[in-house]
This record gives C-alpha cells, sequence and structure tokens, in this order.
C-alpha cells in the first residue's frame, strides 16, 4: 500500500474502472496523519472522528476539481486544517458566556480524558500549545510535531515563509517560558 | 534531514523544549485505523445515493415529501374533527343529562334579560271593573268637597276640640 505515490493514487481514482478502491487506498495513506493533525487542534477523539470523515468526504467530492498543483499531501492537509478550524469557531460561538471559552473547554479536556496517555510534563506542555493563537497553534504543531518544510506550510496556509517562521518563533518562546515555569 | 533542521532552530530557540521528548500523548480506540476507511465509503456511498436516488418510483425526493405533507394535514384536520364530535357526544351521553343543564342550555341566552328585568311588571292594559268605578266616584267627591272649603274664610269655632 505504502508503495503507491499520491500520482498513481490519482491516476486510480481518476481513470481505472474501480474509483473506489484507488479512494480506500488514499483514506489508508493520509488518515493517521491527518487524523493526528487534527487531533492536536481540537483534542477530543470523538470530534477529531468526524472531522476526519468530512475531510475525507469533501476530498472525494472535489477530486474532479483537483489539479494537482500543490499536491495531494497538501492539498488534504490545506482541507483538515479548515475543518478543525471551523469546528473550534462554531465551537466558539456556543460558548456565549465570557468566562467559559474554548481553551478551557480544551484543558478541561486533557485533564480528563481517558485517552491521554502522557506523562505530567506532556500534560503541561499540551495546555500550553492549546492556549496558543489559533494560527500559531497550527504552525508550531506542522513544524515541531511533524516536521513540515516552511515552504509546504506556506501552501498549506496560504501564508508566506517569513511569516510563518516569525510565528513559529513567538510560539516556540511562549511555549518554552511555560514549560520552564512549569 | 528536516527533522535535524527542526531540531537545530528550536534548540536556538527554546532550549528547554527542545530537551523535551516528542512523544505522542495521546491514544486511539484499538482497531480505530482499520476500521476508518470502510466508515468513510460508507458515508461516501450513502451521499452519493442522496445525490442520484430520485425517490419512490421515480418521484423526485421533493415533491414525495410535498404530497407526505399534504395527506398529514388532511389527516389531521379530519382527526381533529373527529375529536371534537366525539366530546359533543360524550356531553350528550346519560352521565350528563341533566334536567336542570338542560334547562341552562335552552335559556342561556335569556340569562342576562332575567337578572336586568327581573323587578320589572309589565304595565297592565287597564280595565274598569266595578271597584276602579267606585273608586273614582270617590275620588271626584273629595276633590269637589276640598274646593268647596278652599273658597269659604276659615272658621275655627265650628270645630269641636
Amino acid at each position: 500500500m505504502a508503495h503507491y505515490t499520491d500520482e498513481q493514487l490519482m491516476e486510480l481514482i481518476k481513470h481505472s474502472d474501480n474509483p473506489d478502491y484507488g479512494f480506500n487506498l488514499l483514506v489508508r495513506k493520509y488518515q493517521e496523519k491527518l487524523y493526528w493533525h487534527i487531533r492536536r487542534l481540537v483534542i477530543d477523539h470523538e470530534d477529531t472522528n468526524d472531522i476526519l470523515q468530512d475531510v475525507f468526504i469533501k476530498a472525494w467530492q472535489a477530486l474532479d476539481s483537483f489539479r494537482g498543483e500543490a499536491g495531494l499531501y497538501t492539498w488534504l492537509y490545506r482541507i483538515a486544517t479548515n475543518e478543525a478550524l471551523s469546528f473550534l469557531k462554531k465551537k466558539k460561538r456556543r460558548f456565549f458566556l465570557p468566562w467559559q471559552d474554548v481553551e478551557n473547554v480544551l484543558a478541561e479536556k486533557i485533564e480528563s480524558d481517558s485517552g491521554f496517555t502522557g506523562n505530567e510534563i506532556q500534560r503541561k506542555l499540551q495546555k500550553a500549545i492549546i492556549s496558543l493563537p489559533e494560527k500559531q497553534r497550527v504552525v508550531f504543531n506542522l513544524r515541531y510535531y511533524e516536521e513540515m518544510k516552511y515552504e509546504q506550510m506556506s501552501q498549506v496556509l496560504d501564508t508566506s515563509v517569513g511569516a510563518l517562521k516569525a510565528s513559529y518563533h513567538h510560539a516556540a518562546k511562549k511555549i518554552e517560558d511555560y514549560v520552564k515555569d512549569a | 534531514m528536516e527533522k535535524d533542521n527542526v531540531k537545530k532552530e528550536l534548540r536556538e530557540i527554546a532550549p528547554h523544549l527542545e530537551k523535551l521528548s516528542k512523544e505522542n500523548p495521546f491514544s486511539v480506540p484499538e482497531n480505530y485505523f482499520d476500521a476508518f476507511p470502510s466508515e468513510v465509503q460508507e458515508k461516501i456511498l450513502k451521499s452519493r445515493r442522496k445525490q442520484t436516488d430520485p425517490g419512490f418510483y421515480g418521484v423526485p425526493r421533493l415533491a414525495f415529501i410535498g404530497v407526505a405533507a399534504v395527506m398529514l394535514l388532511v389527516a389531521g384536520y379530519f382527526f381533529l374533527l373527529k375529536d371534537t364530535s366525539q366530546d359533543l357526544n360524550g356531553f350528550a351521553d346519560e352521565a350528563y343529562f341533566d334536567p336542570q343543564l338542560e334547562w341552562y342550555a335552552e335559556y342561556q341566552s335569556d340569562v342576562y334579560y332575567d337578572i336586568i328585568f327581573d323587578d320589572y311588571e309589565e304595565p297592565q292594559e287597564e280595565t274598569m271593573t266595578q271597584n276602579s268605578v267606585e273608586d273614582q266616584i270617590e275620588m271626584d267627591y273629595l276633590i269637589d268637597y276640598s274646593l268647596y272649603f278652599m273658597d269659604r274664610p276659615f272658621d275655627d269655632s265650628s270645630l269641636d276640640y
């Protein structure tokens, strides 16, 4: 399965007799990477599952119009990021009490989540990441955890490399302070 | 490799953070990733069916919903009518039969009339009976008598104390 390149997968989906099989391979190739990208942003597994399903359904529906300029990998990351951020925005709109924001809710989830297997330092690190502004969070996660190149990140987030470097620098500094104090 | 670049960059910005192990602190349910692709396929199939399915016997789904809504409204209308008649029938049952109630039901509209005109006696046509003729003669006599005394000067000597 892993030996299929993005081009081969696209060929299977667009020009073979069984496009479903090709798409199934695409899901298998990218599901884990996209899952973790979304999970680090929304924390909850069930929310992540829903978003990830939406990501692949939207990708399937838009495959005909996908021209391959950005690359399948970048394109899927872009959809996943947009879906996760709009999910958080919707969640924000739901909390109309000023003291109850998304950040607190996510922090509570980290505290109570049975699926959280990290130690106390990991818990503090996740809380620090949650406290970052949304875009900085995305940049930090993509660089720190997924070790994505700035050029690629620039295509995913439609932002200049310089701005992304600055954003990552700020985020890493804030988390360093948080972790040091803790 | 990009991994080395990330490590080097982080060491310069945040040396404490760079020393932390980069383990994944979250877990997923067992076999989650094995089952996920078929879940997605199922959802895609469902959405595809929605797009292509014209509804029952080729009737467009929206038209079908419209017809069903009209049928429900009609059924609801008759159901309500039936309910009302049942109530009225119930009122006519023996359990509700009471002569007093029946009287109220028949004369309900006259209740206010009765209240307002309860003390009022309808004027009766005067009939000249024997009694009324005698009364009239007596009255005429008294008037004449009083007029007679009014014309004469008053003389108290005739009064018997």
